[in-house]
């Protein structure tokens, strides 16, 4: 996995750029911004998960497409009139706005792609923990509680088949769904009381408590975070002045190039490449060293 | 050191008059290894909460329990949680977290260690108990052996003086039993942790310890080493001598005298030294009868891209017999259940009950009619409140009379225990409930899957009894079972299962005869000697044939 240069990394360093970049692409209203940040996330998830990432590239045609269309069909705002159907105005603005839209919805979908597989739950718990150790620690016992109703369910299911044969009929079914559901809660309940004796008898509830992680922030992740606090302090900054504010009602304000917007760009796509950047200089490396042997 | 001191103590639980312990006294020294066992419901859990007053029942008490010269309810929480160790039973409901690294580190989390800390201990655990591969795993991917050698690993975590469990191997197979034991016995050898264990599976854990305690009816019956017990519990007739190792009985049903042998190798060395070599049991071979299940060059496997399970399995199980299948881990025995039961369909090859082929049965005539599976928990069968809600439901649905109920019940002794929830009936009386409600109706196929998995030697015993007379009726009876000695016991037919097809199939006590390692301790103390006695009674009555034989000769 190409990715591992960014799954190594602590996770607030992590959380922290994700967070700036969802953040960044639900704000900005800069077509060019929302660009760089669609492609950056899609780079990104090919570098962590390799060819699914064409997927998501080939699903977001026809959804922005889809949003394009939607919003043409309810949004009869803009000056520039394509056509009229039904006696209702098709604006242009209306179309861009629409298929912008839907980019942002994508945009941030592949980003949450991203986030789930770097963000582990080990990972998800480790921030909780710092908030919350026994919330962190319900977390943990959510994920391990899951699986295993699963499996109880399946094991009654089939004893009531064995015994019963298939319940025939709405009322018969959902008279069996009741009756696995019943013998599923008393089983829980059961094991339920084994686990909190296994609890109680591992000194849980002492005050005190710590939750123990593996992660330790390292000169790396100090260096990684403080470049990531940079580039977005200056990009904001750079979007501050207002040189990418674009407006699509009642007419479109079109592409910003000016100096700078193409530094608030720049910076901006600097920002959102870190992990990718991390892993490609990885990789180099890596062949670099290979090469040597 | 005396490490616990228990003098007088009783206890009854609430709302109950017979004692659940009755004036129970016991010290445990500082490295002890103590085996403690006693027929199900005799105490032995209740004694063991006692040690651990975080799960200590709540009831009348009478007596003292001291630990390290105070009394236990004296002493503070945090020691208690640090210097005590408690294992159960259950390898799945004890573990509170989802991964493996985290599970090790709950304890020292719970007192609040620092990081580098549990780090190091962590590391230490993992290194000890041989789990720094799976270490960083989703509990739900382990094995039933490997998920109990976690628990015993993440109690080690805190280094406890002593360590409490409560039969921890009953729902493992007998190779995660053994590493599971003999890793108990390194940690009471090599970190001197004390050790109280209670343990149906004498045979395995007994050459190891030096002292071992019986419990019947809450008393503490016998209490010194292994061959003192198995003396004292002969002579008083008890039952629990049942579940002694092969080597005591077979030395105490000669009673010829001498060192009595504990384990296989000195029960082989007890035989060299009474009896020559030659000597054979014969036995009537199994009647010819039609088949009742056949499987025919069956392949199976979960999901298309997902491993085979059964290879090129081939089966023929004949009608009216009781026929064990025994095999590892993963071998495919629980899928081939699943197959004869119909819950599951070959992708090649065929399943035939009676010559028809599964498929074409309906499912009201195969279910429950045809065949009846017990599964591996038998609490997956209950949905009702008490016992006799469950057979009358049960009864109602397949049109069986009170009557034939009422008889069901008493067969599979479920009389004392019909008004009572099933979730209050101990392991066995859930079997006898589960299996009430299964044989009821009839069926002519009857699957069981581990059915003698946490059971006493009593209760295994009466079991084999119904079972068998369910055959004499006619029935079919198919076992799935990692238990040889059982099987060896009572099956008349066997199938060795190995990699998803039957690498051996024959009668059951040849086919365990034919085995070298897969087999009965009585046959690995006898096969030198003679051929085919694979229980402990024909090794006794070839023993004693000879003794006659040359006793007569002179």
């Amino acid at each position: 996995m190409m990715g591992r240069a960014f799954d190594t990394l602590h996770p607030w360093v992590s959380f922290v750029f994700f967070a700036v970049c969802i953040a960044f692409s639900m704000i900005s209203s800069s077509p060019v911004m929302l660009a760089v940040s669609f492609f950056s996330a899609l780079l990104l998830l090919f570098v962590i998960s390799g060819r699914k990432a064409v997927r998501y590239l080939l699903f977001s045609v026809p959804a922005v497409a889809a949003a394009a269309a939607v919003n043409t069909a309810f949004n009869h705002e803009g000056a520039t009139v394509l056509l009229y159907l039904n006696g209702n105005p098709i604006t242009l603005e209306s179309v861009i706005y629409g298929a912008v839209s839907g980019t942002v919805l994508m945009t941030v979908i592949i980003w949450f792609a991203c986030f789930s597989r770097i963000m582990t739950s080990e990972k998800i718990m480790f921030l909780f923990a710092k908030v919350s150790p026994s919330l962190s620690l319900l977390f943990s016992m959510i994920l391990r509680f899951v699986p295993q109703v699963a499996a109880k369910a399946r094991q009654i299911n089939e004893a009531q088949r064995l015994s019963y044969g298939t319940p025939a009929g709405l009322y018969g079914r959902i008279k069996r769904g009741l009756t696995v559901i019943y013998a599923l809660l008393l089983r829980s309940f059961e094991d339920a009381a084994d686990t909190t004796d296994s609890m109680k008898c591992r000194g849980y509830g002492l005050p005190g408590r710590t939750a123990f992680s593996r992660f330790r922030f390292t000169a790396r992740d100090g260096a990684v975070l403080a470049v990531m606090l940079v580039l977005t302090a200056a990009a904001a900054a750079a979007a501050g002045t207002g040189a990418v504010r674009s407006a699509y009602f009642p007419l479109f304000s079109g592409i910003k190039t000016g100096p700078y917007a193409v530094i608030t760009y720049t910076l901006y796509a600097a920002l959102l490449n870190i992990p990718a950047a991390l892993c490609v200089t990885e990789e180099i490396k890596w062949s670099y060293l290979k090469s040597r042997i | 050191m005396v490490l616990f001191e228990i003098k007088d103590l009783s206890f009854a639980y609430p709302g109950e008059k017979r004692k659940a312990l009755d004036s129970v006294s016991l010290s445990v020294k500082r490295g002890d290894f103590l085996v403690l066992c006693g027929p199900s419901g005799c105490g032995k859990t209740t004694l063991l909460r006692h040690f651990k007053p975080a799960v200590t029942p709540h009831g009348e008490r009478s007596g003292s329990l001291l630990y390290k010269n105070t009394p236990l309810e004296k002493t503070a929480e945090r020691v208690l949680a640090e210097e005590i160790g408690f294992v159960f039973q259950d390898p799945d409901s004890q573990i509170v977290t989802d991964k493996v690294w985290h599970e090790l580190a709950f304890s020292l989390e719970s007192l609040g260690f620092e990081n580098s800390v549990i780090r190091r201990r962590v590391a230490e655990m993992a290194s000890f108990f041989g789990i720094t591969e799976w270490f960083e795993r989703d509990i739900s991917t382990l094995s039933g052996g490997q998920k109990q050698l976690l628990n015993l690993a993440s109690v080690m975590a805190t280094s406890p003086e002593v360590l409490v469990l409560d039969e921890p191997t009953a729902q493992l197979d007998p190779i995660a039993a053994a590493d599971f034991l003999s890793t108990l016995v390194r940690i009471n050898r090599e970190l001197a942790t004390t050790v109280i264990l209670s343990e149906h599976r004498l045979e395995e854990i007994l050459p190891y310890t030096d002292r071992m305690a019986v419990m019947e009816d809450g008393r503490l019956t016998a209490d010194g080493s292994p061959q003192e017990v198995g003396e004292l519990l002969k002579s008083s007739g008890s039952r629990m001598y049942e579940a002694m190792p092969a080597a005591m009985r077979i030395y105490s049903a000669l009673d010829l005298g001498g060192r009595c042998p504990v384990s296989v190798r000195d029960g082989i060395e007890y035989l060299s030294r009474v009896v020559t070599c030659g000597g054979e049991i014969k036995r009537e071979p199994f009647p010819e009868s039609e088949p009742a299940a056949e499987l025919k060059d069956v392949w199976f496997r979960y999901e298309k891209s997902s491993p085979d399970i059964l290879r090129d399995l081939n089966l023929t199980v004949p009608k009216g017999s009781f026929f064990a299948v025994v095999g590892a881990n993963g071998a495919g025995k629980s899928t081939m259940l699943s197959l004869m039961a119909g819950l599951n369909t070959p992708y090649r090859g065929s399943v035939r009950l009676f010559g028809k082929k599964i498929e074409k049965y309906k499912e009201s005539e195969l279910y429950p009619k045809t065949v009846a599976l017990l599964p591996q928990n038998p609490m997956s069968l209950f949905t009702a409140n008490s016992v006799r809600e469950e057979l009358e439901t049960a009864a109602k649905a397949h049109g069986v009379t009170a009557e034939d109920m009422e008889k069901t019940a008493r067969i599979t002794g479920c009389g004392e225990f019909l008004e009572r929830h099933p979730y209050d009936l101990s392991g066995g009386e859930r079997q006898r409930a589960a299996l009430a409600a299964l044989i009821m109706t009839k069926p002519k196929i009857l699957l069981l899957d581990e059915p003698t998995k946490g059971l006493d030697a009593a209760y295994k015993k009466e079991l084999a009894d119904i079972l068998k007379s369910l055959c004499s009726d006619g029935a079919t009876v198919i076992a799935v079972s990692h238990d040889i000695e059982f099987c060896a016991e009572y099956a008349d037919i066997c199938a060795l299962v190995f990699a998803g097809s039957a690498a051996a199939c024959g009668e059951a006590r040849e086919f365990f005869a034919g085995n070298s390692f897969y087999t009965t301790a009585a046959n690995r103390i006898s096969r030198r000697f003679f051929k085919n006695a694979v229980t402990n009674d024909e090794v006794v009555y070839l023993c004693r044939k000879q003794k006659e034989n040359t006793d007569g000769a002179r």
